[in-house]
């Protein structure tokens, strides 16, 4: 079972099975900007901040509906080798696939004529970076008290599916809440996805109490059957971590009643 | 394109009743037109027509030293060039945006190794192989880029033929490329496995593919399914702002899962049949 300790002001969930491997969730990171988070997925760590929103400038931007500008910005450390591969094309390609997912998920009505920007910063990339950067977007989003329709919950699965299902299965059974650290492949697991021939990658960002797919993005090959019952796979991991995550964010108002009730009932850890 | 309340009210009417604005069902594509073998430059073109979207794709294949991380297998690389004659929209940098999506999930469907025989485009280890510079034209915008591109970039790569090269060692062990004097001599790419995108865009509760300019406009967003012809999907990814019921995704899935393979067959018995059918200068 996971269990979840509260050490400082970052939440933590540990997992007696494989206690190495741990997610930090911590909001209001940055304190100059409107809100922010910082996800740590076993070796994966990333960083946002959200500003605005603010006015559009330009005329012919003038739109009803707010804009959203995400930029993902990867650190030059980040990977094992130095700014491997095409840094900057995938950089690019994070960046389309976080505004495409959270365009859905912010009630963007309701910001006429101004835009908000999400800046994410991945600070390292040990795998399911971008699962990880969309729960760290949706976090920093509520932080900001930006009105959203759900929080969203980004989740990876591991590449390889045969082996996959003996695995999601079992974890399914024991009920492991911290079930995305399983399901978070790393670095090494998906490149060997990558060079061998019956593998693929699925991420869903999934808003968990509208039930609705805010993104899916899968690569390498695998059959259409195997897409939707990966993501079912994957919805109910979402679901899982939720409650998590609605807990951080809860902790971090001030003056919420949840915090201040378990303030009294827990010393300091 | 902007529509007003009444006519997006009438689009979303006709989908629901599975009779769409121009008499077609969900499922179904618009008329597609197909040309191989436009360019004389390049080692492979096509020109694709669906509806009133035309693009025009072009292969060009450069002998480069392969990357020390994959010695013995060539590359693709894609460009595309939203031009403002398609759109006013694409004026300036305006269509950069579309540009770079439609390019990173062509990238991405080809990245998985089955997709085409990278290895056949290695002249020697280590030193010398291909590189296809895949450029995208798009000519004229109405709706569905992504299956017209993908489509497009399918039948230029069946038109595309390389040069056979031989790769000699001189004496001080440097590689020298001696190209065959026949330019008729030159091997051809299996594209059998090359994946093409089926876009299901969301309009109200139901999915429709190939959507037109209008019903684009509409839409809540798409799916963008890359399926091969032997129903694997080497891509699949959410564009657009929207998002989808967990079952209409299912959905979407199952119906490319169904309609992909026959889309392919179709396309491939017509380049075979287009490619006979080429008399000299006069088709």
């Amino acid at each position: 079972m996971a269990e979840q300790l509260k050490v400082e002001k970052y939440w933590v969930l540990v997992l007696q099975e494989q206690p190495s491997l741990l997610v930090v969730l911590k909001v209001g990171v940055n304190g100059k900007a409107k809100g922010s988070a910082y996800v740590e997925a076993g070796n994966t760590k990333v960083i946002t901040a959200i500003y605005g929103p603010r006015e559009i400038l330009r005329r012919q931007d003038f739109r009803m509906k707010g804009i959203l500008y995400c930029e993902v910005k990867i650190a030059n450390f980040a990977t094992q080798m130095r700014a491997e591969g095409n840094k900057e094309a995938r950089e690019q390609e994070l960046s389309a696939v976080l505004r495409h997912s959270l365009e859905p998920v912010v009630c963007l009505h309701l910001y006429p004529k101004s835009q908000i920007d999400v800046y994410v910063h991945v600070l390292e990339d040990d795998g399911s970076c971008l699962a990880t950067l969309i729960t760290c977007a949706g976090l920093a989003l509520c932080d900001a008290a930006i009105q959203t329709y759900d929080l969203i919950v980004g989740m990876g699965l591991v590449s390889f599916f045969h082996l996959l299902y003996c695995l999601c299965e079992s974890m399914l059974d024991n009920r492991y809440i911290g079930g995305n650290i399983y399901m978070d492949p790393t670095h090494d697991e998906e490149k060997e996805s990558a060079s061998s021939g019956e593998n693929g990658s699925v991420i869903i960002g999934l808003m968990p109490s509208v039930q609705q797919l805010a993104t899916i993005f899968q690569y390498g090959d695998v059959s259409a059957q195997s897409v939707t019952k990966a993501c079912k796979e994957l919805m109910s991991m979402c679901q899982e971590v939720t409650p998590v995550l609605q807990e951080c964010l809860l902790n971090a108002c001030p003056n919420s009643p949840i915090a201040e009730a378990e303030h009294d009932d827990q010393p300091d850890l | 394109m902007t529509l007003s309340e009444g006519e997006k009210k009438y689009i979303l009417d006709s989908v629901n009743d599975d009779c769409r604005i121009d008499g077609r069902q969900r499922n179904n594509y618009r008329l597609m037109q197909v040309e191989t073998d436009v360019i004389d430059h390049a080692n492979g073109s096509a020109r694709l027509r669906i509806g009133e979207t035309e693009v025009l794709v072009c292969v060009k294949a450069e002998l480069e030293t392969p990357k020390p991380e994959t010695p013995d297998r060539g590359a693709i690389q894609f460009f595309i060039d939203c031009s403002a004659n398609a759109s006013p929209q694409f004026a300036g940098r305006g269509g950069n945006e579309l540009a770079s999506d439609i390019q990173s999930c062509l990238d991405r469907a080809f990245s998985s190794p089955s997709v085409l025989d990278y290895t056949a485009l290695c002249v020697e280890r280590g030193h010398f192989s291909w590189t296809l510079f895949v450029d995208i034209l798009i000519l004229q915008c109405g709706g569905n880029l992504y299956d017209a591109v993908s489509l497009g970039v399918k039948a230029a790569l069946y038109n595309t033929v390389i040069a056979k090269v031989a790769v000699k060692f001189l004496a001080d062990n440097k590689p020298e490329v001696e190209v065959s004097s026949d330019p008729s001599k030159g091997f051809k790419l299996d594209v059998t496995n090359v994946p093409c995108f089926m876009t299901f865009l969301r309009i109200g509760n139901h999915c429709v593919l190939d959507p037109s300019l209008e019903e684009e406009s509409c839409g809540q967003g798409s799916l963008v399914v890359g399926i091969t012809v032997q129903g694997i999907v080497t891509h699949v990814r959410k564009v657009g702002p929207g998002s989808f019921h967990p079952t209409s995704m299912e959905d979407a899935l199952n119906t490319a899962n169904a309609i992909g393979p026959l889309i392919h067959m179709q396309l491939l018995s017509k380049l075979k049949e287009e490619t006979a059918d080429k008399r000299g200068f006069l088709r």
